[in-house]
């Protein structure tokens, strides 16, 4: 006995040597960082000639689509998959210019309350059904009965919808909205028949749009696999099958990429790209992000002797100037992120620059000192308990820490955070928090208003900075029924330049989308944000 | 009445010179024997000297650090390890050798303080299931079993899920699931121990529970105890920072080993240094506990020579 003990102690020690050995030259390449920016544009290197092995294109997503009536769903993610298998009158290209697609022209009244759009003919939705006039009428009315639906948001400001022939239809409006264009890219035509007969749960076994893909099987949570649309009334497909691929994990998304498993796949966290861009066969697509991070302050925060901190308008300015957004882009987003100049980012239309709080200390300080904090206070942030969320509340924490504002990080679960924001102002226990917000339809309405007007106080939206100024709301309300271009952007711009000097957040930057994809992948196209048209898709096979 | 205060005083007096002297005399000579069989085990004590060193660590460590373990670089992040940096920096430009400094008393204070309280908790449970038996026995045996049925990490992730997250609610799951485990060693321990002629001679003597428990009996137990012990702290090292890997453990900010670890996971592929040294500490911390624990089962059992 004590032999054997002996002998397996021994080979116990072996082992561990060579783990050792193993895990100490697993350490030497370490310290290799290449500092030159490596930010804009698409990957650019010497593409190799490897071909796609199949026909069937695979593309590897973090979540999968909550649903896949086009109506239900709203989240980045659902989009995806059902904009492969559902259009809109008019969409998106990839420099964010509208495009018919559904409708072949559209014009509006001098009022600005109707808009007459062109159909196109001969367009057939997946089970059959003509696509015209009576089928856009069919969509409002589904959207106008269930209020439950995200379609309802979409089409709230749609009184009217008449059917003026076969392929003219009118939608008139309750008032001029600059946004209307912007938010026709979001409904997406069902074949009435379907919406009638088949309701929520037929339409997530079948699909009955008009788009180029058919639904052909789901796996919830698991994956959803298309196939052309053999009678697509555009350029049909050229691929056997289209597969989204749900798969969490990180490295497990870059490993797929890698082996071939997967021909697309997004996000590709920053700090993989490197690694990524090693490979010969892959390609990195770098577009500007949609995303934008802040962190809300709660102006109402009282501290145990009764002060409100964040009242004054000096300390929000110092904690701005106390923030290193620009480290902030490089430790958290390795360089693939932007300092934030505005409110929200600058591939958004309207967007307009403001002066950055570049990283002052000193001047922090001072404003600190005369709003009479200059020992700081404690304070709470909240924060979605994912990794870089994680990175980046550490990273607002080391630099309050700089003017004495003692940040204590309370990571929780997405649920629990959005349930606790969404109490109303004098029941609320939010203090700070580290969130992020990019607009579904590239509209400077939507990048502001649900987060910034008196109106979106929680429970009704996500003002959790309680931040409520009247010059600000109006400048909002008049952009958004007024017609004439020249005042649109004169009001948003006047919107962003209140706010930026008020400072109901901490604007921290807008990180860019990175997608990975294979070298023989050709005709996807990405917008900014990281959607991606597949119509066109294609392998080189 | 008299006459039996008599007849106790006594038997105390007789217990005192002849049983304790008994044993004090042969203290020295089995103290002895047992250093001499233990250091004949070259892990175990190798085990106890790296575990002497990191308590060394765990009281003078913050003190020594060569830079303050929150102090941020963000133009020096990521970078390998170097003279100025012997571990390396992480994302933020923090020393890792200072962090790893620091933690070192948090790791091992979690896990210390959660095993030893919940030995004297489970280790009590036990004495008294295995002395009284009956509706005592029953309670604390079944609830160890239902405890038991769960694996510890799973048992740990539930409690910090109820608890929510925090250092202070780790040391409670990591303390709640080492209860079981002494509680059933010394509930056996005890049952052997209470039969054997000592007991049975103190006990006709007229020695009450509480000095037969705590006298006689228990000191009967206490190697399996200390076996058991030093395993558990290698466990409850592994599960604590477990946790802080979870996420349920200590805040992102602090540098307790598995939060450390955590944090590094998703650099490995470009700065494999911030969980290298980490995981090498961890690995190192409970292969120690457990070589040193091996060893001392070893030579307390007189089955080996």
């Amino acid at each position: 006995m004590p032999q054997k003990g002996e002998k397996m102690k021994k080979k116990i020690a072996l082992i561990l040597t060579a783990m050792l050995t193993v895990s100490l030259a697993g350490c030497g390449g370490g310290n290799d960082k290449s500092s030159e920016s490596k930010k804009d544009d698409t990957g650019k290197k010497a593409v190799s000639n490897v071909k796609s092995p199949d026909n069937d294109m695979v593309i590897a997503v973090q979540t999968d689509a909550t649903h896949l009536d086009p109506h239900v769903s709203s989240n980045g993610n659902s989009n995806l998959v059902t904009n492969s298998m559902y259009e809109t009158l008019l969409a998106f290209d990839e420099n964010l210019e509208i495009q018919p697609l559904l409708a072949e022209s559209w014009e509006m009244s001098e009022d600005g309350l109707s808009y007459t759009f062109k159909l196109r003919e001969g367009v057939k939705f997946h089970d059959g059904e003509p696509f015209n006039a009576e089928a856009v009428v069919a969509n409002w009315q589904r959207g106008k009965e269930d209020e439950s639906l995200r379609l309802a948001s979409s089409i709230k400001s749609w009184v009217n919808v008449t059917a003026d022939s076969e392929y003219e239809v009118t939608i008139t409006l309750d008032e001029p909205n600059n946004t209307f264009i912007n938010k026709v890219t979001q409904v997406r035509m069902v074949s009435p028949k379907a919406i009638k007969e088949k309701g929520s749960d037929g339409l997530a076994k079948e699909s009955a749009g008009t788009g180029p893909f058919k639904l052909a099987d789901r796996v919830d949570g698991g994956y959803t696999k298309v196939v052309p649309n053999e009678d697509y009334w555009g350029e049909k497909s050229t691929l056997d099958s289209l597969t989204f691929q749900v798969v969490p994990e990180d490295g497990a998304r870059i490993a797929m990429l890698q082996t071939g498993e997967a021909d697309i796949i997004y996000p590709v966290p920053p700090i993989q790209v490197e690694k990524v861009e090693n490979d010969k066969s892959v390609e990195v697509v770098n577009l500007n992000g949609l995303t934008y991070r802040y962190v809300t302050l709660n102006q109402n925060y009282k501290l145990d002797d009764g002060r409100q901190p964040l009242k004054d308008v000096k300390v929000r300015q110092a904690m701005n100037y106390a923030f290193d957004s620009k480290a902030y882009c490089e430790v958290v987003f390795q360089g693939y992120a932007k300092e934030p100049t505005s409110l929200f980012s600058e591939a958004v239309p309207y967007y307009s620059e403001q002066t950055p709080y570049s990283l002052d200390l000193e001047k922090a300080k001072s404003l600190m000192k005369e709003a009479g904090y200059e020992d700081g206070f404690p304070i709470d942030l909240w924060v979605d308990n994912t990794t870089l969320e994680m990175q980046g509340a550490e990273f607002v924490k080391q630099q309050l820490a700089e003017i004495n504002i003692e940040v204590n990080v309370l990571p929780m679960e997405s649920t629990t955070i959005a349930d606790m924001t969404s109490a109303p102002e004098n029941e609320t226990e939010v203090e700070m928090w580290y969130v992020n917000w990019s607009p579904g339809s590239y509209d400077a309405d939507g990048c502001m208003r649900s987060i910034l007007h008196t109106e979106k106080f929680p429970p009704a939206g996500y003002n959790t900075a309680f931040y409520s100024n009247a010059e600000f709301d109006a400048a909002l309300d008049k952009a958004l029924v007024t017609t004439d271009e020249k005042e649109i952007t004169e009001s948003y711009a006047k919107a962003q330049e209140i706010a930026w000097e008020e400072c109901p957040w901490m604007f921290l930057g807008c990180d860019n989308a990175i997608i990975g994809q294979k070298a023989y992948v050709t005709g996807v196209k990405y917008l900014p944000g990281g959607s991606l048209i597949v119509t066109n898709a294609g392998l080189n096979h | 009445m008299a006459e039996e205060q008599v007849k106790k005083q006594e038997n105390t007096e007789f217990e005192k010179t002849y049983i304790d002297e008994n044993i004090q005399s042969d203290k020295d000579g089995r103290f002895k024997s047992f250093l001499k069989k233990f250091l004949k085990r070259k892990t175990a004590v190798a085990g106890l000297i790296i575990i002497f060193l990191l308590v060394i660590i765990a009281i003078i460590g913050p003190y020594v650090t060569p830079y303050d373990y929150t102090e941020y670089d963000y133009a020096n992040t990521l970078a390998g390890p170097s003279a100025k940096h012997w571990f390396g920096t992480d994302n933020y430009g923090r020393d890792i050798l200072s962090r790893m400094l620091v933690g070192t008393r948090l790791t091992l204070g979690v896990a210390l303080s959660s095993v030893v309280v919940g030995a004297a908790l489970g280790s009590i449970l036990g004495l008294l299931a295995g002395y009284y038996g009956g509706i005592i026995e029953m309670l604390v045996m079944r609830s160890s079993d239902v405890l038991f049925s769960f694996p510890d990490i799973l048992l740990a992730i539930a409690i910090v899920a109820i608890l929510g997250p925090g250092i202070i609610n780790v040391f409670i799951a990591v303390m709640v699931f080492t209860v079981p485990s002494f509680a059933r060693i010394m509930r056996s321990s005890t049952l052997a121990v209470k039969n054997s002629l000592y007991v049975e001679v103190a006990q006709s003597l007229g020695c009450n529970d509480f000095r037969l428990l705590f006298v006689h009996i228990f000191p009967g137990t206490i190697q399996s105890l200390i076996v058991n012990f030093t395993m558990r702290i290698g466990s409850a090292i592994m599960a604590a920072a477990s946790l802080s890997f979870l996420g349920f453990g200590a805040n992102v900010s602090e540098p307790e080993w598995g939060a450390m670890l955590s944090q590094g996971r998703s650099y490995l592929g470009i700065a494999s240094h911030m969980v290298y040294f980490p995981g090498l500490i961890i690995f190192i911390t409970v292969l120690a506990f457990n070589l040193f624990g091996d060893g001392l089962r070893d030579t307390l059992d007189p089955k080996i020579k």
